[in-house]
């Protein structure tokens, strides 16, 4: 700008003169508005209701289940979650249930937890971020404690709460009529951005020796962070898909994080998950009845918006049926009560400040 | 939390103690002053003794003897009075703690004698720090604000790990920010005062040292040192005066400073010191002792006793000399320092400086008071629940989420501690709700508003050059609030120029300009602006006119509408006609006389004789004096008026040259005649008239000038057409607020005279009821007058004064005018700055001198008052029915408000101090804020601070001082704010001010314009911060609900700490600084635009309630809609989306956007300011985003990212901010379209008049003027002199240099060719001062 253009800016400025957009709230603007918003909701929601339709989803909660592994003497079925509070075995459940629609491609699975607090303030800062990254440091984030060392003062790898509370639980699908063992992906269910810049492994071979010298398994793992998927380097130590699932910590007490997907290119699952019945096995290992908790396995496609939610498509569809409305009101309002032009300019220095 | 509250009751409980302190002082005060008045020798002069200075020399010698026991008696008689006033001022006015003085000894030239008793230093303080005490003593001062020492109690807290829910920076980087700020602006703050200090402490004064004159700065000067002080000099101190160059021991003060009046005051040693001369030999060995009261604040007393050579000589307040006078007509004087600085009765007078809070300031404390147990309920709340969900759910969950191991683990303690740590947590989480950038916020706004101020152009006086000045940055938007103002009157409505305007000869009437053109008579402003006289048409009346319209003087000078107006003053042919007089023929002339009117020139020309022997009266009739000053003539007067007129006859060819006591000496158009003077009868306010006689060529002839009622009913028959005619004229002077004067004379008969002249030496000396006695020979003669002609001067209001006034009372602003002046002045003045008006209905007078007098008066008026009310309220409402009939829409110029004219008050000083006191101040402020104007006259300056502070207790309003004399400082720094005028010789009022603006009419703009954009700014910015704040915080609140209240944060903690600072504060910072709803011209022009601030309507406790609830309902909407749409929510490759931080960031950037979509409905005038602030801000937190989480590594990374590369987040966005603007836009549309409010009005005719300026292009502006100023007064008004004149020191002689001056006072180093050596006596001794002749 030249310099006596900026002169007459700042004298403007000065003066308080500035040259000014002076919008006003008038009929002429405001009505049309409300009926263009609500013309223009009502076919969103529709829209947006229908995307959420065409969402085929099943829940199969299987807190109680009974296991096929343990059974009493008597031959009474018990509760895994009975049984793994006194053993360390492997408690395993059989559940059935039938899926009496076709799953259109793709279709993923989900565990999901009820009433489990991962958004807890102690919970959610109890890690370390740094030793995710992959930076070996001789001490750990003090708000893993008391998952930050074991007694020997060896650092657990990884740390923290989130770590040690890692969901363990094992999913499998199988089709009824042929047992057959439904092939499942656990690679690409965690953000490419987490995989990206959260979550690299240290230097060194991953095992004990290398990567993760002078570390030790948190608390309540069976296995090594080195251990998560042996056959595959990529998907291992802290790079492990599900550790990373686990590590992104849920907003609300319930919440469902992606398991694995639906391999599509097995014979009978080209088009998606066929209707059939099936049934669900699962090592039971991951404890949530002391706290009221619930596990659940969720079967779900995708749409343009994501999962099955009906919220946005009511909402829109609510609120511009709202606008349209006081579109109306505002317009036999503006008609009857409204102040013309005319009464708008009869001013005068005596003029009261309001009526 | 505990101490927060202490802190808020011990500034309430010292608050109090201060108010009972002040009670004191003023009934102290007030018990004071009858004692005063009862050692009054009469009655007639009790207002000299109250109020004036009791300057006059006359009466001080004669009566020293008799009153020296009676002045001495109180100190002894009544110590505990004394001591207790002292103690109290001690209080008041500095916190030191020496002892209480009951006595003051002094010995002058022995400073070890004077060291003793430790008196105050002629030093200076008012700056608060040093370089060394800065730091600490700054900070200790910020953290007693609630505000600071609230976020150190939070800093402390986050800090501590367990409870720590955020990191301590987020509470760190702003508080030191602010508290940066606020000191770097003290500290600047306090240079200005250190510099201010600086100046007046080096100021030079000689001073008495070792027998030698040294010069020294002020602040050396000490308690007992004999100082020297000069013409045109300011006295350093208050001092006793020894000795002057002047004959008699006289010398001659100006006291604007002090009492803003620019006459002269004669003050005079005594007679024993006087001899001293300027023998600093004897002065330096004089070794008397002083003995004398205390320092006090009163400025018109003085008691004290000087012990010399074993004889005791009284003191009052005639040998005294205060700090801040000048010394004038008087080459030289000595005197000893009695009270040095911060005793002086200057300082005693100007009161203690206190921080000035606005009503907002007061009003926010409160609102972050309310905040704060807001806050804590939530917390406690949060409390309760994280205690049952920690019972019920917590305890069980330990299996993944151990308890802290402080923590006890059994599960009924183990909750109730975790529980009580949350309360904690949740407190650092919530406390943005108390958001510590607002006060930063706050006080940047008011600054550029400051700024604003200062740069307006349209506030700079262009003859001066001088602006105006916001010298307290921090009381802005309470201009915008104004109820009260206060305003000082001379100097301050009026030029204090007294101008000779108009006159009628004969019944000629001279001194209007006419445009020969139109017919219409000009005016002519302050700043030699030509202005035609608007004259109403349709008028009755013949001198209905307007001056410039009122925004007219304000865009003068930078807009292009009144071009027409400098059209005028260009304009060849208007030059020739409004050309003044040219009087450069006469030697004596003077180049500031301006009179254009050539009729009077030509007849003096034609030697008319009754123009002759006018100007002839005005030269002969009067009690100046003259002097030569460098060659030049030059006259002192008592009183202004009389100055002017003959200065007037000077001008016109009657030069007075000289007087003796008994001879005057006048140059008639070149031939100098001498009168033989016999005999002065000097103006009082009773007689209100003035004559001389006068004896030349054998003959006696009598002059007269007067009030035009007393002249009229002493005139002699059968001048029926002259006085019809005269009489008209003095109407329509009047009428256009000039003081008007009758003058008349009388040729005595010889031996008439004589018997006359024996009767009244008889009175004269006449021991018993003398003044009656005089009166009544006064009387006899000063009848059978002949008519001569009327004078009339304009006591020159300021430009614009009129308009001011008006205006501002359709604002709805009170103005009260508290004046020194008397009463006859006040009220003219009254009348003619439109302060008081012909339609008002009553104008009550209170002038009782005793409690009970003023009670009835009081309780009269509020009886009138009360039945008009009554009589007149149906009458209203019938005006409305009919108005209404007439049509809607019609415009009607009368004010449904007002009824009628109302009622006016004029109080006289010494009533006001009864009215003052506690029992009757209820009653009077009834009657007073009934009445639509209220003048004050005969105050003290201490009266002015106690009138506004009555207001200030009782109404609950916000007031304002306006004055520009040292006078005035007290009611300054009393008053809400103080405006001080600057441009005057006096900078102590501007010193002591908040705004200095070079004229009152600048008020107007400072008020109505600035004022009011800077409260509906502040408004406006207060309303959106706590509604952005409660919309960011309560997200977290709604959160506690999903986090089993464990004060798990919802945002990134970075984003909680810059939410404020970076993401939303500029876009509102542009608010309060650019905003404006109406323009300035229209703000002036529709004065009841102001009406919101004076109703405090734009920002109170329900607007902040209205602004929290909508803030809560925002953050409500803001959680549940994301909430709503991201449960379970997934993308779509089906990875969950549902994490904590996508939710979060989801939440804060639909949060960041719906925040400055509401400051886009909130904007009504868009600057590119505004545009870059409002997206700027927006682009601003996506990159800050970015460069945060991408480029540092912030927690969040990739959370944001990945919810806006899902189409889910534009839905929810959509959504979110359509739910909540539709409401804001429905309600705001509501009441714009069926009750607009006067500023929607005016933008809708700003933009209606944008959008016809291009087609219309001679837009004639309809203006409406105010009934107020439409009608002009149509009264017999006089008005004359402040004082009494020097007429009793002119006849008894004291006043002329003897012929043979005595040894002592030889060397005065003045020359003197003008004044004849005519005295008969070289008086030593003064005379009696009663006696005239």
């Amino acid at each position: 700008m030249p310099a006596e253009d900026l002169e007459a800016v700042m004298n403007k400025f000065k003066q308080q003169r500035l040259p000014a957009w002076q919008p006003i709230l008038t009929a002429d603007t405001v009505l049309p508005a409300f009926f263009l918003i609500g013309l223009l909701f009502i076919p969103l929601g529709v829209a947006l209701l229908y995307f959420s339709e065409n969402v085929q989803e099943f829940q199969l909660e299987y807190t109680d289940c009974e296991s096929i592994t343990h059974q009493l003497a008597d031959g009474t079925k018990r509760p895994c979650k009975e049984v793994i509070k006194e053993t360390t075995d492997v408690c395993t459940c059989r559940i059935s249930f039938n899926i009496s629609e076709t799953f259109e491609k793709n279709v993923y699975l989900y565990y999901g937890l009820d009433n489990f607090y991962q958004n807890h303030r102690r919970y959610v800062k109890s890690r370390d971020d740094d030793q995710l990254l992959g930076r070996v440091n001789p001490t750990v984030n003090s708000d893993c404690k008391p998952f930050a060392t074991d007694s020997e003062d060896k650092i657990f790898a990884p740390c923290g709460a989130i770590a040690n509370s890692m969901f363990n639980d094992t999913l499998r699908l199988f089709r009824k009529k042929d047992s057959e063992n439904i092939k499942l992906i656990k690679k690409g269910i965690a953000w490419p951005s987490d995989r990206k810049l959260k979550f690299r492994n240290p230097e060194g071979a991953l095992n004990e020796t290398g990567a993760f010298k002078d570390t030790v398994k948190p608390l309540y793992w069976t296995r090594s962070v080195w251990e998560l998927d042996p056959d595959d380097p990529d998907n291992n130590g802290y790079r492990n898909e599900d550790l990373i699932v686990w590590m992104r910590s849920a907003a609300f007490p319930t919440f469902r994080k992606l398991y694995r997907k639906i391999d599509h290119s097995q014979e009978g699952f080209i088009n998606g998950l066929p209707a059939d019945r099936y049934y669900l096995e699962v090592d039971y290992n991951y404890p949530v009845d002391s706290f009221g908790g619930k596990k659940r396995m969720i079967l779900s496609t995708t749409s343009f918006l994501g999962g099955k939610n009906n919220f946005l498509g009511i909402a829109y569809i609510t609120v511009g049926a709202i606008c349209l409305l006081l579109g109306i009101i505002f317009l036999i309002i503006h008609i009857k009560f409204g102040k013309r032009a005319g009464d708008q300019l009869s001013i005068n220095q005596n003029t009261p400040y309001s009526d | 939390m505990v101490d927060d509250f202490e802190l808020e009751i011990l500034e309430l409980e010292e608050e109090q103690a201060r108010r009972r302190r002040r009670s004191r002082v003023v009934s102290s005060f007030r018990r004071d002053v009858p004692r005063t008045s009862k050692a009054r020798p009469a009655p007639v002069l009790l207002d000299h003794v109250i109020e004036g200075w009791g300057s006059k020399g006359g009466d001080v010698g004669g009566e020293k003897g008799v009153r020296a026991p009676t002045a001495k008696a109180p100190t002894k008689k009544t110590p505990p009075l004394h001591s207790s006033i002292y103690e109290t001022l001690n209080n008041l006015f500095n916190a030191s703690t020496r002892e209480i003085e009951t006595e003051r000894r002094i010995k002058p030239n022995n400073p070890e004698f004077n060291a003793q008793f430790n008196y105050a230093k002629n030093y200076i303080k008012t700056s608060k720090y040093t370089l060394l005490n800065f730091i600490p003593y700054n900070l200790f001062e910020q953290f007693q604000r609630l505000a600071n020492f609230y976020f150190l109690c939070l800093l402390v807290l986050q800090l501590i790990p367990v409870i720590s829910s955020l990191t301590p920076v987020t509470t760190a980087v702003p508080l030191i920010g602010v508290l940066m700020v606020t000191g770097i602006k003290d500290a600047y703050d306090d240079y200005q005062r250190h510099r201010s200090d600086n100046q007046v402490n080096r100021r030079k004064s000689y001073v008495l040292r070792n027998g030698q004159l040294a010069e020294e700065m002020w602040s050396k000067v000490e308690v007992g040192d004999v100082i020297r002080m000069e013409n045109n000099q300011f006295v350093a101190a208050d001092v006793l005066l020894l000795s002057t160059s002047e004959p008699n021991g006289l010398c001659y003060i100006e006291t604007s400073e002090l009492d803003g009046e620019t006459n002269l005051k004669s003050k005079q040693c005594l007679p024993e010191t006087e001899e001293f001369g300027q023998d600093v030999g004897r002065i330096g060995s004089f070794q008397g002792e002083i003995r004398c009261e205390p320092p006090n604040n009163q400025l018109n007393k003085f008691d004290g006793t000087l012990y010399w050579d074993n004889q005791a000589h009284p003191l009052d307040n005639d040998k005294i000399l205060l700090r801040g006078c000048i010394l004038r007509n008087t080459q030289w004087c000595y005197g000893v320092v009695i009270f040095a600085g911060k005793d002086t009765k200057l300082m005693m007078n100007s009161g203690k400086t206190k921080f000035k809070r606005t009503s907002i300031d007061r009003l926010l404390n409160f609102i972050i008071l309310g905040i704060v147990f807001f806050l804590l309920s939530m917390c406690l709340f949060c409390t309760v629940a994280c205690g049952i969900w920690e019972t019920l759910t917590g305890q069980h969950f330990r299996i993944f989420l151990p308890w802290d191991s402080l923590v006890p683990p059994e599960p009924a303690g183990g909750a109730a501690v975790i529980a009580l740590l949350v309360f904690f947590s949740y407190a650092i989480v919530l406390n943005t709700v108390v958001p510590i950038s607002l006060y930063v916020s706050v006080e940047v706004i008011r600054l550029c508003q400051s700024f604003l101020i200062n740069w307006d152009v349209a506030l700079c006086y262009a003859p001066t050059g001088v602006h105006a000045k916001a010298r307290t940055t921090t009381l802005n938007e309470e201009l915008g609030q104004i109820e009260y103002i206060f305003s000082d009157k001379t100097g301050t409505l009026t030029q204090n120029i007294m101008t000779f305007n108009k006159c009628s000869i004969a019944g000629r009437s001279f001194g209007d300009i006419i445009d020969p053109r139109t017919g219409e008579s000009l005016e002519i402003n302050e700043s030699g602006t030509w202005i035609r006289k608007k004259t109403k048409k349709s008028s009755s009346q013949r001198n209905a006119n307007l001056r410039t319209p009122p925004d007219a003087t304000v865009d003068n000078l930078i807009g292009p509408l009144d071009e027409t107006e400098v059209n005028l003053l260009s304009d060849e042919e208007y030059r020739q006609y409004t050309r003044s007089v040219d009087l450069s023929h006469n030697p004596y002339h003077e180049s500031s006389f301006k009179f254009y009117d050539h009729a009077l020139t030509d007849a003096l020309d034609a030697s008319d004789p009754s123009c002759e022997l006018f100007f002839r009266l005005l030269a002969l009739c009067h009690t100046v004096m003259s002097e030569d000053k460098n060659g030049k003539l030059e006259y002192q007067a008592q009183s202004p008026d009389e100055a002017a007129l003959v200065s007037a006859a000077r001008n016109f060819g009657f030069v007075f040259l000289s007087r003796t006591p008994n001879s005057i000496t006048i140059s008639a158009k070149g031939t100098e005649e001498m009168y033989e003077l016999l005999c002065i009868l000097d103006f009082n306010n009773v007689r209100k008239r003035m004559s001389v006689i006068l004896k030349r060529d054998g003959k006696i002839r009598l002059y007269c000038k007067g009030a035009d009622s007393i002249i009229y009913e002493r005139l002699k028959d059968g001048q029926e057409s002259l006085k019809y005619h005269t009489q008209e004229h003095l109407n329509k002077f009047a009428g256009e607020g000039l003081r008007t004067l009758c003058l008349a004379y009388k040729d005595l008969d010889g031996e008439y005279f004589q018997n006359w002249k024996a009767r009244h030496h008889e009175a004269a000396i006449s021991l018993d009821r003398r003044e009656e006695k005089l009166d009544a020979i006064y009387e006899e003669i000063e009848k059978d007058l002949i008519l001569l002609g009327a004078t009339a001067i304009e006591d020159k209001l300021q430009d614009g004064v009129p308009q001011t006034i008006a205006n501002l009372a359709i604002a709805g602003i009170k103005i009260w005018v508290l004046t020194g002046d008397k009463q006859e002045t006040a009220i003219n003045i009254g009348y003619s700055c439109q302060l008081l008006t012909d339609d008002m209905l009553d104008i009550f007078i209170i002038d009782a001198h005793t409690a009970s007098e003023v009670e009835d008066q009081l309780k009269k008026y509020r009886e009138e008052i009360r039945n008009v009310n009554a009589t007149s309220q149906p009458q209203t409402n019938l005006s409305v029915v009919t108005f209404s009939d007439e049509g809607v829409g019609q415009d009607t110029l009368s004010d449904a408000g007002e009824p009628n004219g109302g009622f006016a008050l004029v109080i006289n000083g010494h009533s006001l101090v009864w009215a003052l006191s506690p029992k009757f101040e209820q009653l009077f402020l009834e009657v007073a804020s009934q009445c639509k104007s209220v003048i004050c006259c005969r105050v003290t300056p201490l009266q002015k601070a106690l009138v506004v502070d009555l207001v200030k207790r009782y109404k609950k309003a916000v007031t304002l001082a306006v004055g520009d004399g040292a006078n005035d400082v007290s009611m300054i720094k009393t008053a809400h704010i103080g405006v001080g005028i600057s441009g005057q010789e006096g900078l102590q009022a501007v010193l002591a001010s908040d705004y200095s603006v070079a004229q009152f009419r600048f008020l107007e703009r400072l008020l109505l314009v600035h004022g009011r954009w800077s409260y509906y700014r502040m408004c406006k910015f207060l309303r959106y911060f706590f509604y952005k704040n409660f919309a960011f915080t309560l997200c977290h609140f709604w959160f506690a609900f999903f986090v089993a209240f464990s004060a798990q944060t919802l945002f990134d903690p970075m984003f909680i700490s810059v939410y404020n600072l970076f993401y939303t504060s500029m876009p509102v910072l542009a608010l309060g600084i650019f905003e404006q709803d109406v323009n300035a011209v229209n703000s002036i022009k529709f004065p009841r635009l102001y009406s919101p601030g004076l109703n405090n309507a734009l920002f109170n406790k329900r607007e902040f309630f209205r602004s929290a609830l909508h803030g809560f309902l925002t953050s409500c909407v803001l959680f549940f809609i994301p909430f709503g749409a991201y449960y379970n929510g997934m993308d779509q490759d089906g990875r969950s989306m549902a994490d904590q931080q996508t939710f979060g960031s989801v939440v804060a950037t639909i949060l960041v956007i719906v925040v400055t979509v509401q400051i886009c409905l909130d904007t009504s005038y868009w600057t590119m300011f505004n545009h870059i602030t409002i997206w700027g801000s927006l682009i601003f937190y996506f990159l800050l985003q970015y460069f945060y989480n991408f480029v540092i590594g912030g927690e969040y990374v990739g959370a944001l990212a990945k919810a806006m590369g899902e189409p889910m987040f534009y839905f929810t966005s959509l959504l979110t901010i359509v739910v909540l603007m539709l409401p804001v836009m429905a309600w705001r549309f509501y009441w714009v379209d069926v009750h607009p409010t006067l500023s929607d009005k005016v933008r809708f005719k700003q933009r209606h008049d944008a959008k016809m300026a291009s087609k219309r292009s001679d837009h004639d502006m309809l203006r409406t003027p105010s009934a107020r100023r439409s009608r002009r007064s149509i009264r017999s008004g006089y008005a004359f002199a402040h004082q009494e004149g020097f007429g009793r020191l002119i006849t008894s002689g004291k006043i002329m240099r003897p012929r043979n001056p005595k040894p002592g006072a030889m060397s005065n180093g003045r020359t003197s060719n003008l004044r004849p050596d005519a005295n008969r006596v070289s008086v030593v001794a003064p005379a009696p001062s009663t006696v005239e002749v």
